[in-house]
């Protein structure tokens, strides 16, 4: 079987592979864009909260799957273990059409101004490769709106005034509170924060054809029941199959890109369902297979002309992988404050993101989304019984009477925390896995403090009965919100790609996920990667349109 | 996003060591070896009085030394304890499917756990009254049993307790289908409406 030459490849159906098929299809471009994974389904899912993508003891449904997918963890020790998808420290994000987009929270933040410019504005951290961005966030702000107008996002920056500038309000209404939200957002004014409605790629109201939220309990970690959740899945990618020029393959696993004589690259090579080896020719490949599966792929992507990996000659593939330092406080009140109204979070403040004495960066809080039964077997005071008659008692009588403020810490990157390929182990199809290792700055671990800090004084206000604190470990981060693999960057010495995603030395392969971010900003990062795809992809058409057709 | 601290220090997996898989310079499709060997039992699957609940991995005395472990866990009050909401019938299938590689743990460790007790309490652990069988188990969580007792092989008592409580708590708190939280009783003693209606805030 002989796969068709064609325009593009983009590798990954996320957050950034989503957009990118999208907008060169619909420049005229013929594209395949290819998904390890398969569709998932609320119908085949459900309530499922053991095989939810949140807390996954049983397995991951929205993928990937433990038969076939291993990485290597090396802890702070430098001890190595195998580790499966369903475990924290194989750091998953998902496997499926859509990806995390499919079953994530939704909250679709904007980086703030200074998120772009982390160097220039905190100067040189010790041990850590912090840097500004090559683009600024006057260059992303027409890219966040298209994002926020074409997946739809619900909010209102009036009631945030440390929100960026924007040019054009968001698309819906901002959402409103539940009881518990209610009640947080009176107490952050009695504190003098200011908080505001989180902004959700969730629809408010009914738009561009799909109905508005039901606002079930199961919604971070699980599929939507009414498709009100907003993703790649339901957005950009149908429109782009829609255009004609969009060929979705799924359940197929790209292993190599391909390079010829010249170091040119000219296509993939994957497997399929059947686990047979194809080959898929095109003029330029986009890379948007998350921030651990990326630059694993340049890394097995090993020449004559690219000894140590594809874009890897100043070896910064892999390099500077960062999640968040999520850090906040848990609260038990006297009264009830569940009132069965999802998704939960809603209510934040983004005080405290920049501008805190003596602290580099910070983070946005909010209130956290509802903890699933099991989950909150989890959730307890120090020295509180985990089995028994306590267990049973602080279950019953807590469950409703619980709420937690969180934040996601920026974290300041660093070159030892990365990922490479194993020299031992192997997934199902021969291939070298991702070995993951690394750890936090004191510095990340000394403002997860001074974020916490100022959870409790939210919870205080809120009149909490009993309030502790959770404080991250120094292990390395990455998971849901991972990013910084292959860094986006002017000087081709300390970065793997320029700033259109296009990596040195490589003219027609690019970089359009999670792995160019240079920082990662106190938020939650979807939206700035959708953002980034449609960057990445205006310079890609814009290119074509002149006649350049990377040949 | 928060990992479980007690699941993840003790999780089976820290127990194996890469050249499982990477053995003799060939990589192992599927399953590293440590994972596919699944020990063979002599006793047929067991079944419980009652309920004519056919167990697919544990023997009757199995599954009895395991209900009264759930019952420990998650005790019976005003609502089910984990032996009545079907907290055994949910590791036994999990055991057959995506726990697979906890089912010679659960074989050898039920049983060193239920002979465990006899050296301090005369009695195995199913005989003990519910005060022993806390005070036994709460020694077993912290350590004061090293294979001194029983024959625990290679497993470390402690550590098959915190997947086993683990275990339990997925059994009492999870979706009905894999087999415990019979009748959504957890989210009954929660007060939660286990059909969602629209709703807006
Ligand atoms: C439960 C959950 C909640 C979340 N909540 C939020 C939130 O509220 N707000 C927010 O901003 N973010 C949230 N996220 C994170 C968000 O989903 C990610 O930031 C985003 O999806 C990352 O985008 P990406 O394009 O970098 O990679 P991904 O979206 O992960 O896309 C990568 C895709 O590439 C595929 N792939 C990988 N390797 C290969 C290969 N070799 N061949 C073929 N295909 C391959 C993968 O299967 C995947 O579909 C959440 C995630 C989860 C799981």
């Amino acid at each position: 079987m002989t796969n068709q030459h064609v325009n593009a490849i983009v590798v990954g159906s996320g957050a950034g592979g989503g957009v990118v098929a999208k907008e060169l299809s619909e420049a005229g471009l013929s594209v395949v864009l290819f998904e390890r994974g398969e569709w998932a389904r609320y119908s085949e899912h459900g309530d499922d909260e053991l095989t939810a993508q949140r807390s996954f003891p049983l397995h991951c449904y929205f993928g990937p799957d433990n038969e076939r997918y291993r990485r290597v963890a090396v802890d702070r020790q430098g001890n190595e273990r195998i580790v499966y998808p369903n475990e924290w420290a194989y750091h998953n994000n998902a496997a499926c059409v859509g990806s995390g987009t499919v079953s994530y929270g939704a909250m679709a933040w904007r980086f703030m101004e200074e998120d772009f410019t982390m160097k220039s504005t905190y100067g040189h951290i010790e041990g850590s490769t912090l840097e500004d961005w090559p683009v600024t966030y006057a260059d992303l702000e027409p890219f966040y709106e298209k994002a926020e107008w074409e997946i739809g996002v619900a909010g209102d920056d009036s009631q945030n005034p440390f929100a960026p500038w924007r040019n054009k309000p968001h698309p819906m209404p901002a959402f409103k509170h539940n009881t518990e939200a209610r009640m947080l957002e009176a107490a952050a004014k009695k504190a003098g924060f200011h908080p505001f409605s989180i902004p959700m790629l969730r629809n408010s109201e009914p738009y561009h054809g799909r109905g508005e939220c039901i606002h079930v309990r199961n919604c971070v970690g699980f599929a939507c029941p009414v498709g009100a959740k907003n993703g790649t899945q339901n957005t950009v990618i149908p429109t782009a199959i829609r255009t004609g020029n969009c060929e979705l393959r799924i359940n197929s696993q790209v292993v190599e890109i391909m390079t010829n004589d010249q170091g040119k690259v000219t296509g993939v090579a994957y497997f399929d369902k059947q686990d047979r080896k194809l080959q898929q020719t095109a003029d330029i490949v986009v890379l948007a297979a998350s921030a651990t599966e990326t630059p694993r792929l340049m890394l097995n992507s090993a020449s004559r002309h690219y000894p140590e990996g594809i874009g890897n000659r100043h070896d910064w593939v892999g390099r500077n992988l960062q999640g968040h330092a999520y850090t906040g406080a848990n609260a038990l009140f006297d009264e009830v404050i569940y009132d069965d109204v999802g998704p939960g979070a809603s209510v934040a403040i983004s005080d405290f993101a920049h501008n805190n004495p003596g602290i580099t960066g910070g983070a946005m809080l909010a209130n956290e989304f509802i903890q699933m039964p099991y989950a909150f077997t989890g959730t307890r005071p120090p020295g509180s019984p985990h089995w028994g008659r306590g267990h049973k008692d602080f279950q019953q009588e807590n469950y409703k009477r619980y709420a937690g403020i969180r934040g996601p810490v920026q974290e300041m990157p660093n070159f030892e925390s990365r990922v490479e390929v194993s020299q031992d182990v192997r997934d199902h199809w021969g291939m070298p896995v991702a070995r993951i290792s690394g750890f936090k700055l004191d510095e990340d671990i000394k403002t997860a403090h001074f974020i916490a800090d100022k959870a409790v004084e939210w919870l205080e206000a809120a009149g909490a009965a009993k309030i502790w604190k959770s404080i991250p470990g120094t292990g390395v981060s990455g998971s849901q919100h991972q990013s910084g693999t292959c860094r986006m960057g002017n000087d081709p010495k300390t970065s793997v790609t320029n700033k259109f995603g296009q990596v040195h030395d490589v003219e027609n392969l690019f970089v359009a996920d999670g792995s160019l971010h240079v920082t990662n900003g106190g938020f939650n990062p979807v939206l700035t990667i959708m953002a980034l795809g449609y960057w990445v992809s205006d310079y890609i058409v814009n290119e074509w349109q002149k006649g350049n057709s990377f040949r | 996003m928060k990992p479980d601290p007690q699941n993840e220090a003790v999780s089976r997996r820290n127990f194996l060591k890469i050249s499982a898989i990477w053995a003799g310079g060939a990589w192992i499709v599927g399953y590293p070896v440590a994972r596919a060997s699944n020990h063979v039992t002599n006793s047929a699957p067991g079944r419980t009085q009652g309920q004519g609940t056919e167990y697919q991995v544990l023997t009757t005395d199995e599954a009895a030394i395991m209900d009264a472990l759930a019952d420990c866990i998650i005790p019976p009050g005003d609502y089910a304890g984990g032996r009545e909401a079907g907290v055994t019938l949910f590791i036994d299938r999990q055991l057959g499917r995506y726990l697979h590689s906890d089912k010679a743990m659960y074989k050898t460790c039920l049983a060193a756990l239920n002979k465990g007790s006899q050296a301090d309490y005369e009695k195995v652990f199913t005989r003990l009254g519910e005060e022993a069988q806390i005070r036994y188990l709460t020694d077993i969580e912290a350590g004061g049993y090293n294979n001194r007792t029983g024959n625990w092989g290679d497993y470390i008592p402690s550590s098959f307790f915190s997947t086993m409580r683990d275990h339990c708590m997925m059994g009492y708190y999870g979706h009905p289908k894999h087999g415990g939280n019979r009748e959504w009783v957890s989210y009954q003693m929660l007060g939660l409406p286990v059909e969602q209606v629209p709703m807006s805030p």
